[in-house]
């Protein structure tokens, strides 16, 4: 059995570090100042305890975020769009009345992560800063138009998400930020937004995933604008802006959503791995984006629209 | 897994050959490598530094010359990597062979790899993405110290 253990890495014990668990952002951030080159954050431990567990990192403080109450809220904002604390699990999304009123495709990418526990675990802050290409959230709060907010001990910054994601598994956080919250802007009138995914089994990563949002302009068919965000398809979660060149200022036939979704497979830059070729993933890329235009011009009609 | 590259450089091919050889500055223009030390007439360690996600890996790198031949420019290295800390590490051996024509110089470099322990779980299309990114900037530095 040794070598068995050995070959996957789960034959020592983790490397030991001191667990810090401020109550207030405050708290949190004078801690990431303090220690944050050798320290890590940890959120629902879904992602980074594996990591801890194979030996791969072995930090020397673990700055547990579970205490502070301000990283949980969840709340509509005075303009109709929607605050997410860092901490707001994916069960939440996904059961939130609010997030399946006014933002479902939040919601349908929160409900097709891995499995019940992990969602119940696993927070929408950590997995952005996870910032796993497969990811789901990522692609569904590109196409929303979603913005991260980052703090450090005396400030803040907010970037959109697509610029969250430098390269493969690396945010743009510095080891002394913190991402804080996720704004989402309200719901454009004549909008819809969803998220789809392609898997091969039940509890995958994505193989490929498709978040799309548009607006419709006033004529109620014309293009007036469009996000579409992509992963699965590169060492980063991608926003396809060529395919979206496409789509702005055009009507929305099928047609041009077939244009545009070829456009998104051509602009991608997909792995070629045990799961699919780079081939097959881009063909896939076309076909999701072409289904996720679908679904969400359907719920253009379907009272999402302010 | 098996890597395929190419570059072109405006020099004769004996300038190319001659800066390949020599080892310590070849080195240096490879991202993360540091230590760079003669162990034999054909042989060398060196430490190889990159980083992949959170993840940093310090291969130490025994690295070996061989079958070379000045008539036709061509030759190959052996590279093994270990990472002890975290258990993985890479074997390599680089197959590099240069044609010139009107001064400039192609060399091409074909690579068998394989990536052993825990590292192996990133998988073949995100190991072969950084491979190439880390190609381009050997050849950026190569060029910029040849020409
Ligand atoms: C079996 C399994 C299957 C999965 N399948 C999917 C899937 O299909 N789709 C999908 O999208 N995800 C999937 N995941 C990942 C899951 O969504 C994780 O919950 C998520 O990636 C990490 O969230 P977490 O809260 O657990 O973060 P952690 O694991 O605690 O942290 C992840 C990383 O982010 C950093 N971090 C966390 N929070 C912050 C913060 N606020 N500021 C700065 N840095 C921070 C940590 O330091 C760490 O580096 C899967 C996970 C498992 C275990």
């Amino acid at each position: 059995m040794a070598e068995v253990d050995d070959a996957f890495g789960f034959d020592e014990p983790i490397q030991p570090a001191a667990y810090l668990g401020p109550t207030s952002l405050d708290d949190a951030l004078a801690l990431l100042a303090e220690h944050g080159d050798e320290a890590k954050v940890l959120a629902g431990g879904q992602s980074l305890l594996v990591f801890l567990r194979q030996g791969l990192l072995a930090p020397s403080h673990l700055i547990g975020l579970r205490g502070i109450a301000e990283l949980r809220r969840l709340e509509a904002t005075p303009d109709g769009g929607l605050t997410v604390g860092a901490m707001v699990t994916q069960h939440t999304l996904e059961t939130s009345p609010l997030v399946q009123a006014r933002f479902p495709a939040l919601a349908d990418a929160a409900a097709v992560i891995a499995s019940p526990p992990v969602r119940r675990q696993g927070t929408l802050g950590g997995n952005l800063c996870h910032a796993d290409p497969t990811g789901d959230p990522p692609a569904a709060l590109i196409a929303l138009g979603a913005d991260v907010e980052i703090a450090r001990a005396g400030g803040s910054r907010r970037l959109p998400v697509e610029d969250l994601f430098r390269d493969y598994m690396d945010p743009a956080i510095e080891a002394d930020e913190l991402l804080v919250a996720i704004h989402v802007p309200p719901p454009a009138p004549r909008s819809g937004v969803a998220y789809l995914k392609y898997r091969l089994r039940g509890v995958d990563t994505a193989l490929v995933g498709v978040g799309f949002g548009a607006t419709l302009a006033e004529d109620g068919a014309t293009c007036a604008d469009v996000r579409i965000g992509l992963v699965g398809a590169g060492t980063t979660p991608l926003r396809a802006t060529e395919a979206e060149a496409v789509l702005r200022g055009a009507p929305l036939t099928d047609e041009r959503l077939a244009a545009a979704a070829r456009a998104a497979a051509h602009e991608c830059a997909p792995l070629s791995d045990t799961e699919a070729s780079e081939w097959y993933r881009r063909e896939m890329v076309e076909v999701f984006v072409r289904r996720a235009a679908q679904v969400a011009l359907r719920r253009i009609d379907g009272g999402n629209a302010a | 897994m098996r890597l395929e590259q190419e570059f072109q450089v405006a020099v004769p091919a004996d300038r190319v050959w001659a800066f390949l050889l020599d080892v310590p500055t070849m080195a240096a223009c490879i991202p993360g490598a540091s230590n760079v030390t003669q162990t034999g007439d054909n042989s060398y360690d060196a430490v190889v530094k990159t980083k992949i996600g959170p993840v940093t890996a310090n291969f130490g790198c025994k690295i070996v010359v061989l079958d070379l031949n000045e008539a036709t420019h061509s030759g190959a290295v052996e590279v093994s990597g270990r990472d002890g800390r975290i258990g993985g590490g890479v074997k390599a051996r680089m197959d590099m062979t240069m044609t010139e024509a009107a001064g400039e110089t192609s060399v091409r470099i074909v690579t068998d790899v394989d990536v052993l322990g825990k590292i192996g779980q990133y998988g073949h299309g995100m190991i072969a993405k950084r491979a190439d990114a880390m190609f381009d900037d050997f050849v950026a530095c190569a060029r910029a110290r040849l020409t």
